[in-house]
């Protein structure tokens, strides 16, 4: 092996006396250190923004009340801070019903947040009570943040219920230690799975995987066509080495100038995060054999190019059409796959009797037709938005659900959210033959009464159903709303513009001093004679007192107040399973830590069920399915269909589980046998087949060195962040069906089929 | 079993070009070539541009296949790794990374021909003393000339020792100086009964150094031998004839030579001092008494012979002949 290694010795030797390295390596210096004075800084902010205005609606009303004299007396005095020009718009809508945008709103708040003068005693009598104010509204010298923290709760107090309290925890981006723009609403310890896992993905895939690979490209283009000078071409030839190992020795030689800028760069942005951001991931140092695979792919294209037409440039321009060709086939997989199997993919299972319906990622509603072996779209999405529900109101013979706009990471839309009311089709009645002949359309829905503000879940709830909304639970009450439908026909006959909602279609149970906050979550159990709320790392227990839920119960996990987590609860054991913790089970009476599921591991989970007589069924991110007894004491994984690719699962009249998985299929299941009682397969339709036996090998045989950046992203997460959520909703994105490692394989395969060729052609040729 | 003789052996060798990417041409460069080549012994490959000279020692190196024949080298097969083990390739326009010096490019080709860095170390100085390097290897080999970049080539050639040396037109482009050290190193290699395969068309240096030559012409082989082996093949040397010059005028030698068989006479220097005039007369030798008779009557007539030799063709005449005869034949392809 001694010539290969002088081969590639003498490629280091190059490198090193070459320009174009030094060039690089200066340029790639000059990148660190311009990021280097890049940092987050945490600090004190109790800014408004987006996610912490939970009524922006009622606090406008109450505000431009407040300016024709009307409303509370905090209002009032709010309303007297505000800028003027914001007085002059709030008068307007008061007097003209003007809109006013919710920035605005905020910008307005935030503005109060930092005028002097706005504490009264006599308004605000118990402020100085309040633990979170109590020290500041007594220090008369009060600093700057002092302020924003004393404002802040103010205003919270004039407007309780609409606005979500601040822990002040904020975070800047720091350029040299100037604050760039505004404070952002997450501690650095929340701001730092969004870096791992979304910005330093961006940055591989756009400034390595993108610029610094053509780059690479261009620059080493020259490599392989320069060892056919005819002079030092022979003579290479005339020594005791085989034409293959020359070549493949070259192409390491061009791999390893490469690698020395990735390891450069790569060890630079390692240190670069851990010193300035305090992200000290070994992942960006896992990328640096990936990048160079990545390399070596494009590379092995160049080279064969090289080969066969000995010139640079065509060496560049053969493996620019070659990466364009790669991109395009990923473009055209990734849009079938998204528009196929992403959206169209099952977020929600449900039954009713004979009739098994589920709600797509793309907010479809769907009704399973025997007949076609099809989900049949019953409700098209709406701009996207999210189902709640379904219910099945057996009173009512309606199916209710709910559709909202749910934003990532607690990001509100602003947009209310209506409640949609549906008849299950009768599919064993030969009558009734919209449903055979015609996809439903919304035509066909009767719209309810508007759902309180930022609804979240729908559930079963006596003989109607409940809604879990940001300032309480609510249960629809029918008559009232048919109440409201009449009344409103009635005035609409009169010629008034009126609110959709008349009168309160949906009845509060919980107690108006509801102070729950995001994260939060709740479990009601199959009795209904319990509820448990979750909200900032803090459990509650209700019950029910003359129709209300009281509280009974308090208690607290020893998890950080951000903590995601969802639970489900019967009459004596709940559920907790915040993100990446093993689940918690706890006593209900006593809301106390009876154990941990440590079997279950660090995971993530989407749903729990829990069927009537108290069994425990866990979802996993990853589509893992769990049972614990109704005590919490065995927890096991269920052989049965589905397992590990389930996407939701339901329990039906009879405690068999439907679990959706696969896409598009559901399986009706009985725990006890583990078996499979009833399928949902539904058969491929065109675009299904053309994806599936068309798109999909010929994207599987395709070489993918785009691919590589999933396995990129897979080592950049750290194990960690494998979920990474700030609201509930986070926890229902589509589950994405690959192996971060399938593209290392099916890229090597590739690189060995190219320089294979690439042998076989330099050992077949004259030179 | 015992080694075979021949350095080189070659057979029946052809080798066509495919030249075009759509409508395809073949080009015969080599036809039917056989030939081989003595252990010890500094071979001379000659043959206008286009003979195929290039092709044959890149056939020899493995370099190019051969579409027909069989080549051995050292008696293994043409451009085995075991058979270039044993070669030292000196190419054609040589060209060196330029990021080398000459040392460093030595240590290169040396470890390529799998010497130890040791190995190399104890034969660096006497290589580079060899080929007047010494004092400018570390200098980088851009900033060589011609000459020393070739005479740097030849020392790695020389580095592994190799039993066959192989040089491509070693002198192509040197100036005489050059080209005078270029023959000085392979006179040094012939003393040290080295197996030289040369490869040139400067027919002075081949005459000056090689034992045998070959001639090629369109892919063929025209001719083989020892130098006067093929001087004596040639037509001319069979026209036998004495060439002598005398003092005296044109007049002077006509008279003398009166009743001998003479071809031509031709003054070489005119003066009008008859004693300084040279004339020079072709005496046909066929017959021995001719050439005395003449010799005899010049001699009592008082001219003085300033000069006398036998005449016979030069390697370049013989290579033109032979080169001449075969473009005038038609081409094969």
């Amino acid at each position: 092996m001694k010539p290969y290694f002088a081969i590639l010795y003498d490629s280091f030797l190059e490198s090193v006396s070459s320009k174009v390295l030094w060039i690089l390596l200066i340029a790639w210096t000059l990148i660190l250190a311009a990021i280097f004075p890049l940092s987050l800084s945490q600090g004190e902010s109790y800014a408004f923004n987006g996610t912490n205005i939970k009524s922006p609606k009622t606090i406008l009303d109450q505000l431009a009340a407040a300016s024709a004299g009307k409303g509370t007396r905090k209002q009032k005095a709010v309303f007297a801070k505000l800028d003027p020009e914001f007085q002059r718009n709030l008068k307007d809508r008061q007097a003209n019903q003007t809109r006013i945008s919710v920035g605005k709103l905020i910008d307005s708040l935030n503005k109060l947040l930092l005028v002097k003068g706005l504490y009264d005693k006599e308004v605000w009598p118990t402020a100085d009570k309040r633990s979170e104010l109590k020290d500041v509204v007594e220090n008369e010298n009060r600093s700057a943040v002092e302020l924003e923290r004393l404002n802040r709760g103010l205003i919270d107090l004039a407007f309780e219920g609409s606005i979500e309290s601040s822990s002040g925890q904020a975070s800047w981006v720091t350029y040299g230690g100037i604050k760039l723009g505004n404070a952002l609403p997450l501690s650095i310890n929340q701001a730092k799975p969004f870096i791992e896992t979304i910005i330093f993905p961006l940055v591989m895939r756009l400034g390595l995987g993108i610029g610094a690979m053509f780059v690479a490209i261009i620059i080493t283009s020259p490599m392989i066509p320069d060892m056919f000078q005819p002079g030092s071409l022979h003579l290479l030839l005339s020594k005791p080495i085989s034409r293959s190992f020359l070549f493949l020795t070259k192409f390491v030689g061009g791999c390893t100038f490469v690698a020395f800028n990735i390891v450069y760069l790569l060890i630079g942005l390692y240190l670069y995060a851990g010193i300035r951001l305090d992200i000290w991931n070994r992942g960006i140092l896992w990328c640096i054999p990936l990048f160079i695979f990545m390399f070596m792919i494009f590379y092995s294209v160049s080279a064969l190019v090289g080969l066969i037409w000995k010139n640079p440039i065509i060496c560049v321009v053969v493996t620019a059409m070659f990466w364009a060709l790669c991109l395009g086939v990923g473009w055209i997989h990734f849009f079938f796959d998204l528009n196929l199997n992403l959206q169209n993919q099952t977020q929600r299972i449900y039954s009713v009797g004979d009739t098994t319906m589920i709600g797509t990622q793309q907010g479809r509603l769907q009704f399973w037709d025997d007949e076609s072996k099809q989900w049949k779209i019953a409700f098209g999405e709406r701009n996207g938005q999210k189902i709640l529900g379904p219910v099945w109101v057996s009173n009512d013979s309606a199916i209710y659900f709910g559709r909202s706009r749910q934003m990532p990471f607690g990001f509100r839309s602003g947009e209310n959210t209506s409640l949609e009311i549906c008849r299950a089709p009768d599919l064993k009645d030969p009558n009734d033959t919209t449903f055979k002949t015609k996809i439903w359309d919304d035509g066909r829905l009767d719209s309810g009464a508007e759902l309180p503000p930022e609804s979240q879940q729908f559930f079963t709830w006596k003989n109607t159903f409940g809604v879990f909304a940001q300032d309480g639970l609510y249960a629809y009450d029918a008559e009232t709303a048919a109440r409201a439908e009449q009344q409103k026909s009635m005035l609409g006959g009169f010629g008034f513009g009126i609110a959709k909602t008349v009168l309160p279609a949906y009845k509060l149970l919980t107690p108006k001093n509801w102070d729950l906050a995001r994260p939060m979550d709740i479990g009601v159990a199959p009795s209904m004679e319990h509820v448990i709320t979750y909200s900032r790392g803090k459990l509650k227990h209700w019950t029910i007192q003359n129709d209300m839920l009281e509280e009974v119960g308090k208690g607290s996990l020893e998890i950080p107040a951000e903590t995601v987590a969802i639970l489900g609860t019967n009459d004596r054991t709940c559920i907790v399973c915040p993100i990446g913790i093993a689940p918690f089970v706890i006593d209900v009476d006593t809301l106390q830590v009876r154990k941990r599921l440590e079997d279950v591991g660090e995971a993530s989970f989407r749903q729990i069920k829990v069927d009537s007589k108290g069994r425990f069924v866990l979802l996993t991110t990853e589509g893992t399915l769990w049972e614990v007894d109704a005590d919490g004491e065995e927890c096991t994984k269920p052989s049965v269909t589905g397992q590990g690719n389930a996407l939701a699962i339901h329990f039906n009249e009879s405690d068999q589980l439907w679990i959706a998985h696969s896409g598009k299929r559901a399986d009706l299941v009985d725990l006890d046998s583990q078996k499979s009682l009833l399928s949902r397969n539904p058969k491929l339709g065109i675009a299904e087949s053309v994806f599936a036996y068309v798109i999909n090998p010929f994207y599987q045989v395709n070489p993918k060195p785009a691919a590589v950046n999933e396995t990129i992203e897979y080592v950049l997460k750290n194990p960690k962040n494998k979920t990474i959520a700030i609201d509930r909703n986070d926890l229902d994105v589509p589950k994405v069906v690959s192996d971060p490692w399938t593209p290392i394989w099916s890229n090597l395969a590739f690189v060995v089929v190219m320089l294979t060729v690439s042998c076989w052609y330099l050992y077949r040729q004259d030179l | 079993m015992q080694s075979s003789a021949m350095a080189i052996e070659v057979a029946d060798l052809s080798k066509t070009y495919k030249e075009g990417l759509v409508f395809r041409k073949l080009h015969n460069a080599l036809n039917d070539i056989t030939l081989s080549v003595q252990r010890g012994e500094v071979f001379g490959l000659l043959g206008p541009n286009g003979a195929g000279k290039t092709t044959l020692i890149k056939i020899l190196l493995g370099i190019l296949h051969p579409n027909q024949g069989t080549a051995r080298v050292l008696d293994m097969s043409a451009g085995s790794k075991s058979a270039r083990r044993k070669i030292g390739y000196l190419p054609e326009n040589l060209i060196f990374p330029r990021h080398h010096t000459g040392r460093s490019a030595l240590y290169f080709y040396g470890r390529l021909s799998e010497m130890s860095d040791a190995q190399i170390a104890s034969k660096e100085r006497e290589l580079f003393d060899l080929v007047s390097l010494t004092g400018r290897e570390h200098e980088p080999v851009r900033r060589y000339s011609k000459g020393m970049r070739q005479r740097l080539g030849l020392a790695q050639s020389m580095l592994h020792d190799p039993d066959l040396l192989i040089f491509d037109e070693p002198t192509d482009g040197l100036d005489p100086m050059g080209r005078s050290q270029i023959r000085d190193v392979l006179c040094q290699l012939k003393q040290r009964g080295k197996t030289v395969f040369l490869n040139s068309h400067i027919l002075q240096e081949v005459e000056l150094i090689c034992d045998r030559v070959a001639i090629m012409a369109l892919g063929k082989l025209r001719g083989i031998g020892t130098i006067d082996e093929l001087i004596q093949n040639h037509p001319d040397a069979s026209k036998a004839t004495v060439i002598v010059e005398v003092l005296g005028s044109a007049q002077q030698v006509q008279d003398a030579t009166q009743n001998c068989v003479i071809s031509r006479i031709q003054t070489v220097q005119d003066s009008n001092d008859s004693q300084s005039a040279i004339q020079r007369i072709a005496v046909d030798a066929s017959n021995q008494e001719n050439v005395d008779k003449v010799v005899d009557q010049l001699r009592a007539a008082s001219v003085s012979i300033y000069r006398m030799e036998r005449f016979r063709p030069t390697l370049e005449q013989v290579f033109m002949s032979i080169v001449g005869s075969a473009s005038a034949q038609p081409k094969e392809n």
